[in-house]
Order: structure tokens, then sequence, then C-alpha cells
């Protein structure tokens, strides 16, 4: 079981959302991280086969998925971002309909819905109405959905978001568990989703891949650049505008415990810390500015940008 | 496939828009038709009025008493008893210069209340109609044309068709030579004597076809969302990676829609057919239809012409539940589907022609442009296609049923190709 991803390109005009992304996917459970536009759900969806990219092409097995399609479709598990709903339809009613899209028996539908519905902590609110849900008990349904059909290649587009902490824990539990024979391709913002049950971190970053790797191999990446420290609150404020500030703990007594990560020392008394993949995530995108960061790279006129990592 | 349609429709029909128009429509059809019985008046000969079913019940008297074969040596006996009549009080010669209005004044101060009744009894409009010239009593008519006229009342009735092609619709159209042998050749078919009687449930459900396009929006209106819903939800990349996303799915949309549109249509006829026929009586189903309207050269009967009408309307709606899928699958917006539905159904019945032939035989495939009795079988609306010819209801049905075949395919290779971006 094989899912090639072969320079895969998606350009919207002069901006290029997915940038020659090339990966082989094998069995066990691929964490890509990256920032808001940075490409991973465009990428997503392209391994989905719901985007067509602009070139490149997705293989499984060595076959173009686009030739493939039905079959294609039929062993994958999709749970994209932004989960949308039936607000009239019982939870029952949403899998048992996502039951018969994907093709699952019909006798055995039923049975695996509740089954599932079950898996995912929605047993006993399988007849009431998607509209009366939680935004977590909607996601939840929507992973159920996405793995109804026992698929070959999972793909999860921000599985987590709106779930509370115990809720991260089980669906990570139920991830780890179901990647044994699958590929599951889950992007995230939350660094310690994939931090325990990724087999590889895939780090985007304005449609290119930037790093990639087991994640105790890239975290050596930033190798004596974190730091822990203790300051005066005042001097924590004023460090966390000039330096990528990892976590700021005050104290009562008026000091503060932070945790920079910084080519050198960024104060007397700075200790070196262990590096964490998250401490290598705001490394990686130290410079990313907030809401008017651009998403995507726009492509430079009259020739093509170069440069970029090809995994 | 029958599992996802069987969702389709649970999901087209609970939307909440879907619930209140779909109700709305079929309460106010309900209301219209009730509107239409309880309305109905007759005036008795003593001046006074009856109301809803006993005006009908009236009315459907009336007609009756006169129900039967209308052949020539019928007419010439009916005219002379109706000429004795009025020449029993009136004069020939002052009632053929007086106008309508002062006909009509004279006759009231010189009959009784009874013998003013059998006068205006509508047996002798529709009798009197091959002769009638425009602004004229048929009491005058009667007087002003003679026995031997009336001898030759089926040469009569023929020529109202030649009349009716010489003056090319008001001289907005003109007839060619293929289409006025069409419509010569069909009066000829009509068979004769025609009958007169009560007709009266199918008459109404010509009437109140046209209500029928309320239904049309209601269908627009529900099955818009099948696509741009799924788009504007965010549903779609879910069902798009599905094994029958592309393939089931799709055919499953179509054809919940198509059922729904048919169940919704036939429900909001039967609201219309089935009040007129309690109501007015199944009675005059086999009536020719010349007994609505003599000038018509169709060879159908009444309960023919009340179907057609409404099969006229299904295939309109069929038509709009294509354009409005395919609207559909090619935009989030549903409020643009909808407004281009309303435009479509409604709004080109507010179109004036301005005397041009061209845009009023267009204006008249659409439902509120053909949807009455005088436009589909008395306006002798045709189309000629080289040395065919197709008369309006021919080219309705096959507009309509055109459109459908060919938006039903959009809808569908637009899902199919849908980029999620």
């Amino acid at each position: 079981m094989e899912l090639t991803l072969d320079r895969l390109t998606r350009e919207y005009g002069p901006k290029i959302a997915v940038d020659r992304v090339s990966a082989r996917l094998t069995p066990g459970v691929y964490g890509l991280l990256g920032a808001n536009g940075a490409g991973k759900t465009t990428l997503m969806r392209m391994v989905c086969g719901i985007l067509r990219p602009t070139s490149g092409e997705v293989r499984y097995d060595g076959r173009p998925v686009a030739q493939m399609g039905d079959a294609y479709r039929a062993l994958l598990g999709y749970l994209p971002q932004d989960f949308g709903y039936y607000p009239e339809f019982t939870a029952l009613d949403f899998m048992e309909y996502m039951a018969a899209l994907k093709g699952v028996d019909r006798r055995l539908a039923r049975e695996r819905s509740l089954a599932l519905l079950e898996e995912v902590g929605l047993a006993g609110e399988e007849r009431r109405r998607v509209r009366t849900f939680s935004g977590g008990m909607r996601q939840r349904l929507g992973i159920a959905q996405a793995v109804l059909n026992e698929p070959e290649v999972l793909v999860l587009d921000e599985p987590t978001a709106g779930l509370d902490p115990k809720e991260r824990v089980r669906f990570r539990n139920l991830i780890a568990s179901l990647a044994k024979d699958r590929i599951v391709l889950l992007s995230t913002h939350i660094v310690s989703d994939v931090e325990y049950i990724a087999d590889k971190i895939v780090m985007m970053r304005a449609g290119q891949v930037v790093l990639e790797g087991a994640p105790g191999e890239i975290v050596s990446a930033v190798e004596g650049r974190v730091w822990e420290a203790r300051v005066s609150a005042a001097e924590a404020d004023a460090l966390s505008t000039r330096l990528t500030v990892g976590n700021v703990h005050y104290l009562e007594s008026g000091e503060a415990l932070v945790r920079i990560v910084a080519e050198e020392p960024p104060v007397a008394g700075a200790r070196r810390a262990e590096p964490t993949l998250e401490d290598l995530y705001l490394h990686v995108f130290a410079d990313e500015r907030d809401d008017d960061a651009p998403r995507g790279r726009v492509r430079a006129r009259g020739r093509h940008a170069k440069g970029g990592h090809h995994a | 496939m029958l599992k996802i349609m069987r969702y389709e429709l649970k999901k087209m029909l609970t939307r909440r828009v879907a619930v209140v128009v779909n109700a709305g429509v079929l309460a106010m059809l309900v209301a219209i038709m009730a509107l239409n019985v309880v309305q109905a008046r007759f005036a008795l000969s003593d001046g006074s009025f009856v109301g809803g079913p006993a005006a009908i019940e009236a009315a459907r008297a009336e007609r009756d008493a006169r129900a039967g074969e209308v052949g020539v040596e019928r007419v010439l006996s009916d005219v002379r008893g109706y000429r004795a009549l009025v020449l029993s009080e009136l004069d020939a010669s002052e009632l053929l210069e007086m106008s309508d209005a002062a006909a009509y004044s004279a006759a009231v101060r010189s009959f009784t209340d009874e013998q003013f009744d059998e006068l205006c009894d509508p047996y002798w409009s529709w009798l009197m109609s091959p002769f009638r010239r425009s602004g004229e009593e048929p009491y005058q008519t009667v007087v002003r044309v003679s026995d031997e006229e009336f001898a030759g009342y089926y040469a009569a009735v023929a020529q109202l068709t030649q009349d009716a092609l010489d003056d090319g619709q008001g001289g907005s159209w003109e007839y060619a030579a293929s289409e006025r042998a069409y419509w010569t050749d069909m009066e000829a078919s009509v068979p004769e004597p025609v009958s007169y009687g009560w007709a009266g449930a199918w008459d109404n459900i010509i009437s109140c076809a046209a209500f029928l396009a309320f239904a049309m929006l209601a269908v627009c209106v529900t099955v818009t969302p099948t696509f741009s819903g799924e788009y504007q939800q965010g549903t779609d990349a879910v069902l798009l990676a599905t094994r029958n996303g592309r393939s089931g799915l799709v055919a499953a949309k179509v054809a919940a829609s198509l059922l729904y549109a048919t169940a919704y249509f036939a429900l909001a006829a039967a609201i219309i057919c089935g009040v007129s026929v309690v109501f007015y009586g199944a009675g005059g189903f086999d009536l020719p239809l010349q007994a609505l309207g003599l000038s018509t050269p169709y060879p159908i009967t009444c309960g023919q012409a009340a179907l057609l009408t409404v099969g006229l309307m299904y295939a309109c709606t069929l038509g709009v539940t294509g354009i409005s899928l395919a609207l559909s699958s090619r935009t989030r917006s549903q409020v643009a589907v909808i407004v281009a539905g309303v435009a479509v159904v409604f709004l080109t019945g507010m179109v004036p022609s301005g005397g041009s032939g061209i845009l009023e035989h267009l204006l008249r495939l659409f439902p509120m442009g053909f949807s009455n009795f005088s436009t589909l079988f008395l306006s002798l609306t045709s189309y000629p296609l080289g040395p065919a010819v197709v008369d309006l209801a021919g080219a309705v049905l096959a507009t309509w049923l055109a459109l459908a075949a060919v938006t039903l395919p959009v809808a569908v290779v637009s899902w199919r190709r849908h980029q999620v971006s």
C-alpha cells in the first residue's frame, strides 16, 4: 500500500497554494504541520481527489487516482476542515447516508454506524438532530463517518478542532489504533495532537514542504536553540515582542519563567533546554505574521520560482 | 441508490424554507379554489342572485336545459324561436340601428323577467358567434342574419378560422401557407354537428391551470439547494470524496428532484382538478371543445383539453426543475437560482409584446403566456418549421421537455466536475 504525491502543484492565478510537493506515504501516521495558509488543506483536497492539481499527480500503488475514480474513493476516508452537516438529520441518519455513499453493505451499515458512534463518544445521541450537537460532538461525528468504510487512506484536516483535551486524547488513541494498516494523513495546528502518534512529521510553509522526518529526528534541527530563563515580568513582556517565546509562566514573586527559541542565549543566565516539536514549530514559523501573512507564494513573473524542499 | 434518494428527499423536504413554501402554496391553492366556488354567482330571473355551489348548480341546469347535438335543423328551429321572441316586443329595423347598450336597455324595458332571462341565455351568444359582429347583442344578430345564412351554419363556423387567419393575430403575424393549411385541415377534422352542454369542471380546470405556476415556483425553491446547498454548507467536500459521490449520488439527486417535482405537481393539480370536479361535476368530459368556444379548431373534447392544459404545465414543471438543478450546480447562491425561477415562471408573463408577433410567439411558450383557454385553443398560435407546422401545445411540450433534457445533464456534469477550493 503506497500513496505517492508526485510534484503536486496548485495555483490560483499568480498565487501558488501548493508548490511541487512530493512524498511517498506508506502505512503509518503522517502529521502535516503548518500555519494558516501553508497549503495543508489544499494538499489534502488534492490527495482526496476533490481538487484537481494544476500539475503533478497522486498515485495509489502506482495507479493515478484520477483514473481510478470511484475505486480510489472507495478506500478513502476524509474529514475536511469546517465539516459541514445537515441540520435536520439525526446522527444515525447522517452515518447511514454516508454509509450508502461509501458503498458500505446495507446490512452492516446500521451496525457499524452505531458501533462507531459509540466509539467516538456519541452513544445514546444517535437519534438526536445534528443541529442540536455542540461543535465537539459534530467533530466526533465527522471522525466517525471518516472511518465508516474502513478506509485504507484516511485524511483528516484539523480533526481535533473543537474537541476538549479529554476528547483529543481519545481521538489520538483512536487514530493510533487505526493507523496500523492504514495511511493516515493528519493536519493540525496543535503540535501535541501529532507529537506522540505521528510516525513522520511534514512541515509546510507557503505551499512547500520545509521539513520532514520522524518527530525525534526533526526536533534535532533546534537542538541547542531552546532556552529557559527566569526574568522579571516586565522583561518577559519585552522578550515576547522581539524573540520567539514558547511559554511564559508568571510566578507569584513577580518573576516569570520563559522558554525561548533563539540562536544565542537571550538573557544572562539562560539555560539550554531539551527541544520539543513545539519549539521546532515556533522556530520554523517564527517570522510568520498573524492575520496579514500572505497565503501561499506568489509566482514571480516570467520565470518559475526555484527552491523549496522535495520529500 | 434508493437509500441515497431517500436521504436526498429528506434533505430537500426538511429545510425550513421548503416546508413553508410547499405548505404555503398548497394552502393558497386550496384557498383560491375555495374562493372560486364561493364567489360563483348566478342571476335568477327575478333579478336576485345566488352564490357558491347553488350558483354553479343553477348554471349547470341552464346549460343542461339546452344540451345536445346542434345540427343545422336544430339551429334553424332554435333561431326561429329566438327571433320570434325578440320581435314580439322589439322592432327589427330599430333594433338593428341601436348600439348594443341601447339594445340592452330596450330589452330590459320591453320584456318580462322570464323573457329577458331567456333572451340573455348564454346559449344564444354561443349559437350566434359565427355571425356576430363586434358590439352586437345576440338578439340583434338573430334579427340581422337570415335563415338562408343560418342554413350554412357550419360553413360559417369554418369561416371563423379563415377570418382569424386573415386577421393574423391583430396584424402582428403573417401566417405562412403551411400554417393556413394546417389550421384549415384541423378545423375540417372537427366532427359535425357539435354538441352543447355543461362542461363546467373542465372549463374551470383550464381557467385555473395558471395557478399551477405557483407549484412550479415551490418546486424551484425546494430543489434549488440540491447542489448549491452542498456548496454553501461545505458538505460537498465530504460527499465528493466518497465512492458514489460523483456517480450514484448525482443520479439520486436528480431522480429525487424529479420524483418530488412530479409528486408535488400532482398534489397541486389534484387540488385544482379535485375541487373543480367535486363542485362543478364531472359531466361534459366527452363534450367537444367547441361547446366552450365555437371558433376553436381543435377536434378534442373538453376533458381532453383540460388534461392537455395540465399536462403542458407539468412539462413546464419538469423544465423548471431542470433549470433550477442546472443553475444550482453552477453557483453557491440559492437566491440567484430562485430569482431566475421567478423570472422564467412569472416575469415572462409581464413582458409586453409591443405588437411584435415574434415576441408574442416566444412569450406564449412560457407558463403565464399559454395557460388560458383563449391563448391555447382560440389564438391559432403556430410555429412553422420549414414545411412542418407545430401548434402552441406542441411547441410548449417540445420546448420544456427539451429544456429538461438539456439542463439535467448539465447539472450532472457540473457536479461531477465540481472542485472544492
